[in-house]
């Protein structure tokens, strides 16, 4: 989580497979405050997987909006080469401020249909 | 070997055969399940939202290897009151796609399809030890009904010919008809461990 200026955002992975990683990014305003995201990457090994952008919005007073941002690539060739851990670099504005949001990333099993069965 | 004491090792082979757990090697290549790439239908800000991947399926590999033994005629001529035994090995392979991935307990068999056995009798004996054949069947399997057909050879005289298995496991019988030699029949009683290689698609 961040708090930044007139906005603070919260980041949750929803979803985790073959051809790609999406992301929910909540934001919350303090004030009245116009949001964009000027970039949403996910490096793994120095590979560059941008996110599609969602559009700028103003926050009027004290709102709560969720971003989706879905991070498409080939998730399965990274698991496949060995490339399991990264970072997503979010560089949020809010009212013509900058911020950029490092989240570290770890891609792994979880307990599913069988014992370290699908990844997440 | 007496009758007796071939009904009870055909006897105790069926008891370990039924008890018989398998083994499973699982390989983590494409492990990732399938999604779509799409927000999710509610969000309520939620970590518990999470939306699970989709299960891919599996390629299975099936690689069992097991015993058969049991009594029968064999390339030697015995008395009337005595029988020869043959005990071999064998390998069976099984190749499947399945939609859906096994669950941890699961053991593996192949169900419906072609199976290729590969074997060899190390001892078939009459009256005295000698080497059986080898084998090559391409079977048919329905769960725990199998029929196999395929050459086989001794390889200490090069006698070949054609065997052929059908199966109720564990029990079985096995007929061949070797080219210098003739027919042979023997019961096929098999103890197979089941063992799979299986990855994600």
């Amino acid at each position: 989580m961040i708090d930044r200026g007139c906005v603070q955002a919260e980041a949750f992975v929803r979803m985790s497979g073959k051809t790609g990683v999406g992301m929910t990014v909540a934001l919350r305003s303090h004030e009245t405050c116009a949001v964009r995201f000027a970039r949403a990457e996910l490096v793994v090994d120095g590979a560059r997987f941008p996110a599609e952008l969602p559009a700028a919005q103003t926050l009027p007073g004290r709102s709560l909006v969720y971003a989706w941002l879905p991070f498409a690539f080939d998730n399965d060739a990274a698991w496949n080469d060995g490339k399991r851990r990264g970072q997503f670099e979010l560089e949020v504005v809010a009212n013509d401020v900058s911020s950029t949001w490092i989240i570290p990333a770890h891609h792994d099993f979880v307990a599913g249909r069988w014992e370290g069965g699908t990844t997440r | 070997m007496s009758r007796r004491g071939l009904l009870a090792l055909a006897g105790l082979i069926a008891v370990v055969a039924t008890g018989c757990n398998g083994l499973r090697y699982r390989s983590t290549t494409n492990a990732p399940g399938k999604i779509t790439l799409a927000a999710p239908p509610r969000e309520n800000g939620s970590p518990s939202l999470y939306v699970p991947a989709e299960d891919p399926g599996e390629h299975e590999l099936y690689v069992g290897p097991g015993v058969v033994a049991g009594p029968g005629v064999g390339r030697v001529e015995v008395g009337e009151d005595d029988v020869a035994v043959e005990v071999g090995l064998y390998l069976r392979l099984a190749y499947a796609k399945k939609a859906k991935s096994h669950r941890r307990d699961d053991i593996p068999w192949p169900t419906t399809g072609w199976v290729l056995n590969l074997g060899w009798a190390p001892l078939q004996y009459a009256e005295h030890a000698d080497i059986g054949p080898v084998h090559a069947e391409l079977e048919r399997a329905w769960f725990i009904g199998t029929i196999g057909l395929g050459p086989a050879i001794y390889p200490d005289d090069g006698n070949a010919g054609v065997q052929a298995t059908a199966a109720w496991k564990p029990y079985g019988v096995r007929l061949r008809y070797m080219a210098e030699t003739g027919f042979e029949v023997f019961a096929a009683i098999q103890v197979e461990l089941p063992t799979a290689i299986t990855w994600s698609r």
